[in-house]
């Protein structure tokens, strides 16, 4: 069973993202800014992580360049959350080495896609179920 | 007519006088020049009448040119006298007297040569004398002739004599001008008695003439080297008699020797009674020289003295200097004085004006020094009565506010009274204010509308101090000494003064008035910045906190559309049909909620000049399917056709793709929104058009359409149309603002067509190659202001 790495400050935007994971079946750990997120990442090593951008502590951004930059966490894909409107935040995700991005309002359905493509990727036989 | 070897000589001698007579006409204003002249005149007819009478061989024809050389022969001795008498300036001789005299024997001469035929009182035995190849006239002289002659030698020796003694006379530097003039003079009498004598070698000719001709060269001569006429000796005891001087001369013992007419009248005596008396008995009338003589045998000294004719203080100039002879004796003394009164006075007149100059000359310097106002005034006010010899002066200023004149300087008495303002009117300086001319009270203490009751001042003056038609202030001086008054002059020099004075106070109201406009302006200038400073702050705080709440909107948004969206797939999977559309309700009330979002967000960043493009090539095939995917729904929901007419390969654009996109999206949905069982179309092509392509897309609906009212403000923001097809709130009103604002941005624009119930028409016209522009610099706000106006024109 995979394991999913949710970093969102907002708590009830976490708890959502949570319930849409449980409810399709996966296994998740959650961080409320970056610097949980590296030490989560490095300690519990996801299968992907769920990124917000905006965080306290250490932002998006920065934590993600981190993960890229340490081998131990290179390979976790990174799927940035960003706002709706921000275009220049999705940009500066894949820049930072975030390997997609989905947009907040989120679109259950099309991240659902997202996320089974990256597990399939990193571990062919090992599918959610 | 005969042919006589004589005749050519004698025509030169006339020439050789005709040229004297110019020579001396042009320097007639000389002494003796005019004599001179006569003399050449007389020698010329004299030559040229000589020269025809040996030019006949008819006695008759002979004796008419001997008499016509009369004219000239009787009046050249006189002429020559003339001249003589003028060259050495003696013209006191030449009386009208004298001249009459002079003249009485010529005539007589004249008179008897014209009528010898009747007396032979000149010739007798006129007869011819063959000569062999020419004839020559002779004649016995009678009685007269001797008297015409020894007349005619007198005058000529006279004048002669008169020479010799100014040759001998005169300084060395004229010696030769006379030595000249002496042999011109000797030669033509030689001539003469050689010829009247028979002692002439040439028997029967008269050689006075050809005498007369070397005399008129020398004298010609004369003109070019020596400057004859040019410079003439002028006597010495003349110059002494001439002198503006006082001139007396004393010898060793103190005895009047000489002295001149200034003296004499001075020392009112005569010459005649005063010579040879002792100088102390004749200067007992001028004691102040007389106290000088004693004491001294040299001196040189100016003394005044008040002179009893006029009344009048009288300057005079004293040298005295010891005469030694030419062994070094001491032989007397030389008094000369000299009256030097006007000098003087020129002398002083000039000292004043150089006062008067400086004392201008450093108020101006003060006023360009800038120092402040009162000391300007004060420095006017002392300089002007330091030049007129008084402290008391005084400087009044009008003040505009309150219509009065106010004392502004006060110097010598004017500093005891008290300190003054005055109506228009009053006083003298009220009166002076009043009208604007200068005003002299001849005695101020008691001129009856003074406005000091006790004063010790008496002659007064003072002077408006005009600024172009405006009298801005009053100056004036005055006089405690009762005896002195102002003079028109010194009233002209105060006005000098007082344009000076004027110029320092009108610079002083500029200088003030700049002060304040430079204040003023700068208030002005703080209050723009403060200004802007508050709209920056305001826009700021507006970006904030649009910013801001976007992102506070967007978060519970985010929960409520994602719980719609979990719950919608529990529903179903529970078989809630109900609760299916419930939240589907929910989803779309949230998704219109995010739209507007969006377009509030976009709208703030074209506003704040922060939307940018990001130009990139890309298909416009692909994108044009992926809008009719994406837009079909809404098409199909008002049961709607879409009909896209577009050329197999559309080509490819240089453009911002997510704003194209958008602008064709939220066309298209108004479009479905506003038509019902219609047909929508998309048409695409590209043109050409100022050598640049142009894409357009033009969406074409039959709903609803629009009225004028409506077109008017549709692209404004906020702005809806109401009626939608389900009389549903129609979006966010701010979807054609955003449109057209992403059209220009790229360069294009776009425009509509409508008419109620016939549909409407848009057309999207955006060049092929969007080219980056610099920075959006002026949109029109939407919060507060909003741009007026139809849409701009735009369709090539």
């Amino acid at each position: 069973m995979a394991t999913i790495l949710v970093v969102e400050d907002e708590r009830m935007i976490r708890d959502m993202l949570l319930r849409f994971l449980e409810m399709n079946g996966y296994q998740t750990i959650t961080a409320a800014n970056g610097e949980q997120a590296l030490n989560q990442a490095r300690s519990a090593q996801p299968n992907l992580i769920l990124m917000d951008m905006r965080l306290p502590v250490i932002d998006g951004w920065e934590a993600t360049q981190q993960l890229k930059a340490d081998p131990a966490t290179r390979a976790i894909p990174v799927i940035a959350l960003t706002a709706y409107a921000m275009t220049d935040d999705r940009e500066h995700a894949l820049a930072v080495g975030c390997d997609d991005y989905e947009t907040k309002p989120i679109q259950f359905p099309k991240l659902l896609v997202k996320i089974k493509t990256f597990l399939e990727q990193a571990n062919p036989t090992d599918t959610a179920s | 007519m005969q042919d006589s070897p004589y005749v050519l000589p004698t025509i030169g001698a006339a020439v050789m006088s005709v040229s004297v007579i110019i020579l001396a006409w042009l320097r007639r204003p000389a002494p003796g020049a005019k004599a001179l002249a006569l003399l050449g005149v007389a020698v010329a007819w004299w030559s040229t009448a000589y020269a025809l009478e040996l030019a006949h061989a008819d006695l008759e024809a002979i004796k008419f040119w001997v008499r016509m050389e009369y004219f000239g022969i009787v009046i050249a001795p006189v002429a020559w006298l003339a001249f003589a008498v003028e060259y050495t300036g003696r013209n006191q001789w030449m009386t009208r007297h004298m001249k009459t005299v002079l003249a009485g024997v010529p005539l007589i001469t004249l008179l008897l040569v014209w009528t010898n035929d009747a007396h032979g009182l000149i010739w007798s035995n006129m007869d011819l004398k063959d000569m062999g190849t020419f004839v020559m006239y002779r004649s016995t002289y009678g009685s007269w002739f001797w008297v015409h002659t020894a007349y005619s030698y007198f005058g000529i020796l006279l004048g002669s004599f008169i020479l010799l003694r100014a040759l001998l006379n005169s300084p060395d530097l004229y010696r030769q001008q006379a030595n000249l003039l002496l042999f011109s003079v000797l030669t033509p009498l030689a001539g003469n008695i050689m010829y009247v004598f028979r002692l002439s070698p040439w028997d029967y000719l008269d050689l006075t003439p050809f005498a007369f001709v070397l005399s008129t060269m020398g004298i010609s001569l004369g003109f070019f080297q020596f400057r004859l006429l040019d410079v003439v000796p002028i006597a010495r005891d003349l110059t002494i008699e001439n002198m503006s001087e006082g001139v007396l001369v004393v010898d060793e013992q103190d005895r009047v020797m000489d002295f001149n007419p200034v003296a004499a009248h001075w020392l009112m005596r005569s010459p005649r009674e005063a010579i040879g008396l002792s100088v102390f008995e004749v200067l007992n009338v001028r004691p102040e020289i007389m106290e000088r003589y004693r004491d001294v045998t040299e001196i040189a000294e100016e003394f005044s003295v008040i002179e009893e004719d006029d009344g009048l203080l009288h300057y005079y100039d004293l040298r005295i200097s010891p005469l030694y002879d030419r062994n070094g004796r001491f032989r007397g003394r030389l008094v000369v004085w000299h009256d030097i009164t006007e000098r003087k006075k020129a002398e002083a007149a000039l000292r004043h004006q150089n006062e008067e100059l400086n004392a201008l000359h450093e108020t101006t310097l003060a006023l360009l020094n800038r120092l402040d106002l009162n000391s300007v005034l004060e420095t006017i006010v002392t300089r002007a009565g330091a030049l007129m010899g008084t402290s008391h002066g005084y400087l009044a200023v009008v003040d505009p506010t309150t219509q009065e004149i106010v004392i502004r300087v006060r110097t010598g008495a004017f500093a005891g009274y008290p300190e003054w303002r005055m109506q228009r009117g009053e006083g003298l300086c009220g009166q002076v204010w009043a009208t604007g001319e200068p005003l002299t009270i001849a005695d101020y203490a008691t001129w009856p509308e003074r406005y000091v009751r006790e004063s010790d001042l008496h002659a007064m003056t003072s002077i408006p101090l005009r600024s172009g038609t405006e009298i801005v202030g009053v100056f004036g001086l005055a006089y405690a000494e009762p005896e002195r008054a102002f003079s028109p002059e010194e009233v002209a020099l105060l006005r000098r003064f007082g344009q000076l004075a004027a110029l320092a106070l009108e610079n002083a109201r500029l200088y003030s008035e700049a002060q304040q406009e430079l204040a003023e302006r700068k208030r002005t200038e703080a209050a723009l910045y403060r200004a802007k400073e508050e709209a920056e702050t305001a826009n700021r705080a507006k970006s904030t906190f649009l910013a801001n709440m976007s992102h506070e909107l967007r978060t519970p948004l985010t929960i409520i559309l994602g719980y719609s969206q979990l719950m919608q797939v529990q529903a179903r999977d529970m078989g809630n049909a109900e609760f299916v559309s419930e939240l589907q309700s929910i989803a779309a009330a949230g998704d219109h909620l995010l739209a507007l979002i969006s377009n509030i967000l976009d709208l703030s960043k074209i506003e704040a000049g922060k939307m940018e493009l990001t130009l990139m090539p890309f298909d416009l095939g692909a994108l044009i399917d992926e809008l009719v995917a994406a837009i079909q729904p809404l098409i199909e929901k008002e049961s709607n056709e879409l009909n896209v007419v577009c050329p197999d390969d559309p080509g490819s654009m240089h453009a911002d793709q997510t704003k194209v996109r958008q602008i064709l999206f939220n066309l298209l949905s108004n479009a479905a929104k506003f038509t019902d069982n219609g047909t929508i179309t998309l048409t695409v092509n590209r043109t050409c058009h100022e050598a640049a392509e142009w894409i357009h897309f033009e969406i074409r609906d039959t709903g609803i359409g629009m009225s004028e009212e409506q077109l008017s403000y549709l692209f404004q923001e906020f702005s809806q149309v109401t009626g939608s097809v389900n009389h549903k709130p129609a979006g966010t009103g701010l979807g054609l603002a955003i449109s057209r604002h992403f059209c220009r941005m790229m360069g294009g624009d776009i425009t509509v067509t409508s008419k109620v119930k016939h549909g409407s028409t848009f057309t999207v016209a955006l060049p092929a190659t969007v080219i980056e522009r610099p920075a959006n610099t002026a949109t029109p706000s939407i919060f507060g202001r909003t741009e007026a106006g139809k849409p701009q024109e735009r369709n090539p």
